[in-house]
Parts: structure tokens; C-alpha cells; sequence
């Protein structure tokens, strides 16, 4: 969340304790909330499984637009990439090229429109929201173009990734969790300890002074929309080996919750500040919000709009929790 | 003012209309039947309904802002209107009840546009953010209002109000110049007015000199709504149907429009007709790209590479990078004021 200014040990108010410990107190209350809602049924091994698993695309993507977010950008062009992403698995595995070599292009592919958002973004003075959105509207039309009303395939690929790892039914279930671990161990370390991760930091705290004290303020903007893409090509193949089969435009929805999952972690949308943890925290209650009203037979259509008040909400009152005196 | 330059400030501030001018000639080179009724019937029709989102939008970039819920809210409008029609019909007058829902369904974006405002001014989320949010309520309610499924308008009179022609022009594009035309005058010649244009420039200055900034936030997202609703109003119209995506992914468009009209997104600068100019020259390349025979999904790859190279081209004229709802140019702005404050 935020560093802990010393001294303030003593006098520790229930205001400074809900503003330090924001994200673990929501968590809490929506394990709580979707344990009491659900009669216990959300805690159950089978359905913890299924949380891990949605959990798992929104975090990855989420890892990608929280580090452009921390640089105080913001990523409206994932879905866009997912769908190239996607595109790029499915047809190059159709046409007999080897499954490794489609996972690498499918990768490159999405990296370099990252690439070409970051390029842009660091070259102008255009916000980034307004360069993605454009670019968004650009890759998924370039998908439909392709596709036309068909439907996309990932059989060879769900049919390598099974033989690689040798998975077994639960094997196969873990996989997506446990790909959401490891990078997000790798983002921890990368953020944490690197020059890399401490740029990232502090061309969104204030890039005047990033800029000023040696940093090559341009190149870190490149790299993060580099990384948002190489996330979401990620968070793709995670899709598509979930799936198997799927409409190029699966990935509209996870934008909103990348975003909300950053901000729910305790992550500024202004940037500079936000940590791995929080991101983490925020994809799980994400997903748990999802499942819960799955499990509770919620409408379908009303989940959009209790998701929309999610994300402006728990803005609302992380803003208003983290408001110092 | 020298005519030459007359000429030249003219040109600038109407940039769109020769652009819109240049791809009229190029389709009816490409293809001449381009030119006929029809289609360019088809191109007002569509560039008034699409008009409505980008009055709203300009509006709400004009004090720096973004409103990405334009379109879903539009069909929002569309939605309610048909489920309030279909629940009174019976009850009332046709007549009566056609009025009674359209005001309701405007009154209902107007009160979910409201509520964004509020988050943007009062709680100063950012614009982003904030219609993000809304743009998936709007969304789902629609969604949920007829159950995902579209409803045919049950009153007759509805569709001639709307969707008919006066001699060669339809309504609604006399509907959409008679409600721009009104902005124009509120934006230029009324104190309100300037107000929006004061708070784009600098929200700061805006509060020292007396306006109340956060009002005026809270007015542009509700007009936005109001105005997006009406452009809903007479999609329902046209087809015939309330849909609860009929107009999902058009803020694109909107935001595009507003962009290439030679808005500056840090706010305070912009002309309301370029834009529809704009939105004009948008939707005659829609046209093109089927005319010329390409596959009609290109449309988009058109749109997001005109939006990303217009967007290019402008930044130049941009005066100090600024983030949205973000404080970098208001905080450094404050300094020198207290200075000025304590002397």
C-alpha cells in the first residue's frame, strides 16, 4: 500500500489502521461476505478451484496494466491485444506450425502493438488513454477481419500444454493459478529489487523529477506497454488453453476488471503507488464477487452494472480511507 | 485582420469541412453511385444520430474530461423508452404516453450522468474512472430492464415524430442543428457558458475567480447523459426497436469526432460545428470503406488509425502534458497564487 511514516507507532488511530491495511481489511470482509451469502458453499475445495481459475486471466492481465498504472498511464487496449493474441494462437496452430513456435508469435504479436502503444504514448504529450483507445478499436477490427463470425480454436494447443507438463484432470485446473503465481513472484522481485522496478515507481510519482535525476523517463514507458502486452498475450493463452474454443472478442470484459482488480489492490490510478500484493488481493476479490453471484444465481445482467459500481466504488473509499489529516 | 488570414483563423476552426468536402469527391471517384440520394440520405441520417453523443462528449472534453458511457448510455435511453412504452400503453394516450417515456428515459440517463458528476466534481474521481464505471451500470441495467432481449415500440406516432423527413431533410437533422446551435449560443454567449470553457482551461483560475467548478463538472456529465439519451431516442426510432446494445462501442466514434474537431484533451479549447464536421467525415468513411468494396470490419482499423494519427498531429498545438483528474499543472499553478495571497 503506501510506506509507513516512523513514529507514528504510538497513537495508532481505527483511521490510520483502515487507511494502512485498506486492501487486507476489504479482502477479509469479502471472504466473510461471500462465506455468510453462500452458506459456506464458497469456501468448498471444487469452487475455490473455480475462483483460482478466473482469477488467474484477470490477475495476469492485471499485473500488465498495474505497471502501467504505476507509471500513471493507464492500458485501454487489452482486450484489443487478447483478441490479436488469441487470433495469432489459433490460426498459426490451424495452418500446422508447431505449437511452441504459435505461443512465441502469438507473444511477439502482442508485445509489439504493446510496443507500438508505448512508442506513441512516450514519444507524445497524447494521454494514454486516448492512444490505446484508439488502438483498442484498431486490433480488434484488424481480429474481426480475420475471423469474420467464426468462432476461434485452441484444441492443439489445450492438447500440447496437457502432454508437456503431463497434467493430470486436477493438474490441468492448477495450471492457470500456478502460471498467476510464478509471474507475479517474478513482478514482486522485478518491482522490488531491480533499477527497472524503482523507475517504474518513480516516473509515476512525479516524472518531472524521474526525468531530472537521470532517468530515461521514455524508455520506462516502453517497456511497461511492452509488458502490458506480453501480460495479455499471457492471459491469453491461459484463456485459450481454459477454453478451447471462443469469440475473438472474450476479452472485453477483462479491461474493466484489470482495471478494477489495480484499483481494488490499492493501487493510485494516478501512479507512484501500489504494490504486487494489492493487485493480487484486488484479481481474487474480483473473481470472488463473480463467483458469488454466480453461486447466488444472481442475473447475469445485472453483475455488469453491480461490477461498474464495484470498480467506482471501492475508488470511492480507498481515495476516502487513504485521505490523510 | 488581414482576409488572407481571415481566411486561414476560418479555415483552422473549420478544418472538417473540407476534409468532408475531400472524401465526398474521392467515394464518388472510387464509385459514382457514392453520390446518390440514398446514400448521402443514409450519411445525414446516421452523422444526427451520432451528432447528439458528440455534442455531449465535446461538452464534457471541453472541461477536460472523458465520457466513455455515451454510447451504452444511448442505448440505455433506447431501452427504457421502449419498457416505459410498453408498460403504459393502455393507460394512457398514445400520444401522452410516448411523451411520458421519452422524458422519462432522458430523465433516467440524465440521473445516472448526474451521479458521475457528482464522483468527478465533488469527489474529484477521475473522468476515466468514473465513466468507466458507468458505462458497465448503464450496460447492465439496459440489460436487465428487457431482459437481454430487443422490443418493438408500440406506439405508431413514435416513428413519424422521429424518424420522418422534412422535404429532403430527416428530423433528426434539423433536431441535431437547432440543439447544437443552442449550445453554441449557451458556450459563447452566455456567462454559464464561458464557465465550461474556464474550467477546461484551468479548474484552478476557474475557482479563484468565483466559479463554482464542481457544479459545472456535475452540469456537463449530466447534459452529456441527456444528450446521448436523445441520440438513444432516435436510434429506437429509426429501427424501430429498443436494444440494449444499439449503440455499444459509438463513443468511439463520438470521442474521435470530437478529437479530430481540434479539441484539446487538457480542455478549453474547441469548436462545437468542427466536431460535427468531424463526426460527418467519420461516417462518409464509413460509407467508403463499403462502397469501395472492402470487408465492412475494416471500418474500425479505419477509425482507431484515423483517431491515433489526427491525435498525433494535434499534440503539437498541446500546451503542458497533463493527465486526466490528475493535479500536476494545477499543483505548480498554486504556488505562485499563495505567494501572490500572503502579500
Amino acid at each position: 500500500v503506501s510506506t509507513i511514516p516512523a513514529g507514528s507507532a504510538r497513537a495508532v488511530s481505527v483511521r490510520e489502521i483502515l487507511r494502512r491495511y485498506n486492501v487486507l481489511i476489504t479482502f477479509l470482509v469479502t471472504v466473510a461476505f461471500a462465506t455468510a451469502a453462500t452458506s459456506g458453499l464458497f469456501l468448498g475445495p471444487e469452487n475455490l478451484l473455480n475462483v483460482g481459475e478466473r482469477a488467474s486471466v484477470v490477475g495476469i492481465v492485471a499485473l500488465g496494466q498495474m505497471l502501467v498504472i504505476l507509471t500513471g498511464g493507464i492500458d485501454l487496449s487489452v482486450g484489443g491485444l487478447i483478441a490479436l493474441a488469441l487470433l495469432v494462437v489459433s490460426k498459426t496452430s490451424a495452418a500446422g506450425v508447431p505449437v511452441p513456435l504459435c505461443l512465441l508469435l502469438a507473444l511477439l504479436a502482442s508485445m509489439a502493438a504493446g510496443a507500438l502503444n508505448g512508442f506513441l504514448i512516450s514519444r507524445t504529450r497524447v494521454p494514454p488513454f486516448m492512444i490505446t483507445l484508439g488502438t483498442m478499436l484498431f486490433w480488434f477490427s484488424f481480429t474481426l477481419y480475420f475471423t469474420g463470425a467464426s468462432q476461434l480454436e485452441y484444441y492443439a494447443l489445450q492438447r500440447f500444454l496437457n502432454g508437456f507438463f503431463r497434467l493430470s484432470r486436477l493438474g490441468s485446473r492448477l495450471l492457470p493459478t500456478a502460471s498467476w503465481l510464478v509471474l507475479s513472484a517474478v513482478l514482486i522481485f522485478v518491482l522490488g529489487r531491480t533499477r527497472f522496478g524503482r523507475n517504474v515507481y518513480a516516473v509515476g510519482g512525479k516524472e518531472l523529477a524521474a526525468r531530472l535525476s537521470g532517468i530515461r523517463t521514455e524508455n520506462v514507458k516502453l517497456a511497461v506497454y511492452t509488458l502490458s502486452g506480453l501480460f495479455s498475450a499471457v492471459a491469453a493463452i491461459v484463456l485459450a488453453y481454459r477454453l478451447a474454443a471462443s469469440n475473438p472478442d472474450i476479452g472485453t470484459a477483462l479491461l474493466l476488471e484489470s482495471i478494477a482488480a489495480v484499483v481494488v489492490g490499492g493501487t493510485n490510478i494516478n501512479g507512484g503507488e501500489g504494490s504486487i500484493y494489492g493487485t493480487f488481493i484486488g484479481a481474487v476479490i474480483m473473481a470472488a464477487l463473480v463467483n458469488v453471484l454466480n453461486l447466488l444465481e444472481a442475473d447475469p445482467y445485472i453483475q455488469e452494472a453491480i461490477k461498474g459500481c464495484m470498480l467506482v466504488g471501492f475508488v470511492v473509499i480507498i481515495q476516502v480511507l487513504s485521505r490523510r489529516k | 485582420m488581414a482576409p488572407a488570414d481571415r481566411w486561414r483563423d476560418a479555415l483552422s476552426r473549420y478544418s472538417m469541412f473540407p476534409v468532408a468536402v475531400l472524401v465526398l469527391v474521392a467515394g464518388t471517384i472510387v464509385n459514382p453511385s457514392f453520390a446518390n440520394r440514398i446514400n448521402l440520405l443514409a450519411v445525414l441520417l446516421d452523422t444526427a444520430i451520432f451528432g447528439f453523443l458528440v455534442l455531449g462528449e465535446s461538452l464534457v472534453i471541453l472541461t477536460a474530461g472523458i465520457d466513455l458511457s455515451v454510447g451504452n448510455m444511448a442505448s440505455l435511453s433506447s431501452v427504457v423508452a421502449v419498457w416505459s412504452m410498453i408498460g403504459l400503453t393502455g393507460l394512457l394516450p398514445p400520444g401522452v404516453n410516448m411523451g411520458v417515456s421519452i422524458l422519462a428515459a432522458l430523465a433516467f440517463c440524465g440521473a445516472i450522468g448526474f451521479a458521475t458528476g457528482l464522483a468527478v466534481g465533488f469527489l474529484r474521481m477521475a473522468p476515466l474512472i468514473a465513466t468507466l464505471g458507468s458505462m458497465w451500470v448503464v450496460q447492465g441495467v439496459g440489460y436487465w430492464f428487457l431482459k437481454g432481449v430487443p422490443a418493438v415500440y408500440p406506439v405508431a406516432s413514435f416513428r413519424k415524430i422521429f424518424a420522418g423527413n422534412l422535404l429532403f431533410l430527416p428530423f433528426s437533422a434539423v433536431y441535431l442543428v437547432v440543439v447544437a446551435a443552442l449550445i453554441v449560443v449557451w458556450l459563447t454567449r452566455l456567462r454559464t457558458g464561458r464557465w465550461v470553457y474556464a474550467v477546461g482551461g484551468s479548474d484552478y483560475a476557474a475557482a479563484i475567480s468565483g466559479i463554482n467548478v464542481p457544479w459545472v463538472k456535475t452540469a456537463v456529465y449530466t447534459a452529456s447523459a441527456v444528450l446521448s439519451g436523445f441520440g438513444g431516442i432516435l436510434v429506437g426510432a429509426y429501427s424501430s426497436v429498443g436494444y440494449p446494445r444499439a449503440c455499444n462501442g459509438y463513443e468511439l466514434y463520438a470521442i474521435a469526432a470530437v478529437v479530430m474537431g481540434g479539441f484539446a484533451f487538457t480542455g478549453g479549447e474547441g469548436n462545437i460545428w468542427n466536431a460535427l464536421f468531424g463526426i460527418l467525415v467519420l461516417r462518409l468513411l464509413n460509407k467508403l470503406v463499403i462502397f469501395s468494396g472492402l470487408s465492412g470490419y475494416l471500418e474500425g482499423m479505419v477509425v482507431g488509425a484515423i483517431l491515433v494519427i489526427t491525435l498525433l498531429l494535434a499534440s503539437r498545438r498541446i500546451r503542458s502534458p497533463r493527465r486526466p483528474g490528475a493535479g500536476v499543472a494545477e499543483e505548480s499553478a498554486r504556488q505562485p497564487v499563495k505567494e501572490v495571497q500572503t502579500k
